[in-house]
């Protein structure tokens, strides 16, 4: 039983060094400027809150970066950003790649790195992070700063501040509408177009029709009903195409059109039928007589 | 010149005189028709043709109302009846009103 508690007590307070923030700590961070043939200019090893100051590099040198992580946790991210001291403020991040054993490096050409770099001679601050998910507070080391000279020759130009801000509104325009022409041509045009109805009953007039079979429907009472739906479904038909133009839709226009042709269709038939009829038995007694 | 007005005098005459009255309806219609598409045609020659569709719908009913009417009086005509046996007039009537029917639905949905 004693020897339960002692593993309980041991697993607790496990469990309570990972609660109490963990930090990282880092070591044996090694700064190098190196010229192009790689001899070494400046070599500093660095302790935590140390600081560099009066750092040159020429524009061709390069920067090695070391240290060692000591936690059993990796970084997700280590990297030193670079912020110039000018007005401008570029900031450059560099990153660093750490491996399995905690060791972690990066090397920095300024000829072949950010074009940043290269804008002139300025100063940079140098702030080394390391970072991940298990530990809540980063490393944040202000490592001092490093002037980089700029190149001798054709220095990358700045690229223009691009500025945003509201461009002026557009507005819409719209077509003036074409112009319809004077209300009194198109009125008498109106009234001209239904002249020739005066032409049609003075010819039609001119004919002497017979009504005489039309006034005898009248003593034929079905063949009226049937006239009468037959003239009336067409009347129908007609006035449903009036109403399709000013205001109803295409489908209800098809419904109604479906009834009244099926109207229309079956009380002609049997009109028609009854004029042919006639017309058979005129002809025949039309034959008979001569 | 007088022969051309004899002539047409008698061209007159005889139409007036063996041309079926039925026929005679026909032409009173057609000539309607004709004088209706003949004054819209001037309107849009003065005026322009701004609403288009309704200018192209007033001008394809009247041109399809007389070609219409020309077929009715070409099976009607009782001169014609050999080369129709099948279609008698009021056969080719229901035709007419059919098929006038489909071109006013034709012409009330171009008219916008």
């Amino acid at each position: 039983m004693a020897k339960f508690r002692s593993l309980l007590l041991v697993t607790l307070l496990a469990s309570l060094s990972t609660v109490i923030a963990e930090s990282w700590k880092v070591s044996d961070i090694n700064l190098q400027v190196a010229s192009r043939d790689g001899t070494k200019k400046i070599d500093h090893k660095l302790e935590y809150p140390q600081v560099i100051d009066e750092l040159t590099a020429s524009s061709t040198d390069s920067l090695k970066f070391t240290f060692k992580i000591q936690n059993t946790e990796r970084p997700h991210q280590a990297m030193v950003l670079f912020q110039s001291q000018d007005e401008f403020q570029d900031e450059i991040m560099v990153a660093a790649s750490v491996k399995g054993s905690g060791k972690g490096r990066f090397e920095l050409e300024f000829a072949k790195a950010d074009p940043k770099f290269r804008y002139g001679t300025r100063k940079y601050s140098m702030t080394f992070l390391v970072g991940g998910p298990k530990i809540d507070e980063p490393f944040k080391y202000k490592l001092g700063q490093i002037e980089v000279q700029g190149p001798s020759s054709n220095p990358p130009t700045r690229p223009t501040r691009v500025e945003y801000k509201a461009r002026p509104e557009i507005y819409h325009q719209f077509r003036a509408d074409q112009k319809l022409i004077n209300t009194a041509i198109s009125g008498t045009f109106t009234l001209l177009v239904l002249t020739p109805f005066a032409a049609l009953f003075l010819l039609w007039g001119q004919l002497g029709i017979n009504f005489a079979p039309l006034k005898a429907l009248a003593h034929r009472p079905l063949d009226l009903i049937a006239a009468v739906v037959f003239f009336g479904s067409i009347t129908g038909i007609e006035f449903v195409f009036y109403s399709y133009w000013t205001h109803v839709t295409l489908f209800p226009v098809l419904q109604y059109l479906g009834v009244l042709s099926l109207v229309a269709f079956i009380s002609g038939r049997s009109v028609l039928s009854t004029v042919q009829e006639r017309r058979l038995q005129r002809t025949e007694s039309a034959k008979k007589s001569s | 010149m007088s022969e051309v007005q004899s002539a047409i005098s008698t061209l007159l005459s005889s139409y007036a005189k063996d041309t079926p009255k039925s026929l005679k309806l026909i032409d009173g219609y057609m000539v309607y028709v004709l004088l209706t598409g003949i004054i819209q045609f001037v309107y849009v020659c003065i005026a322009g043709t701004f609403p288009n569709n309704a200018f192209l719908a007033g001008f394809i009913s009247t041109v399809a109302a007389f070609v219409l009417a020309a077929n009715l009086r070409i099976q009607t005509n009782p001169k014609n009846a050999s080369q129709f046996p099948t279609t008698s007039p009021e056969r080719a009537f229901a035709d007419f009103i059919a098929c006038n029917v489909v071109v006013h639905f034709a012409v009330a949905n171009f008219l916008g």
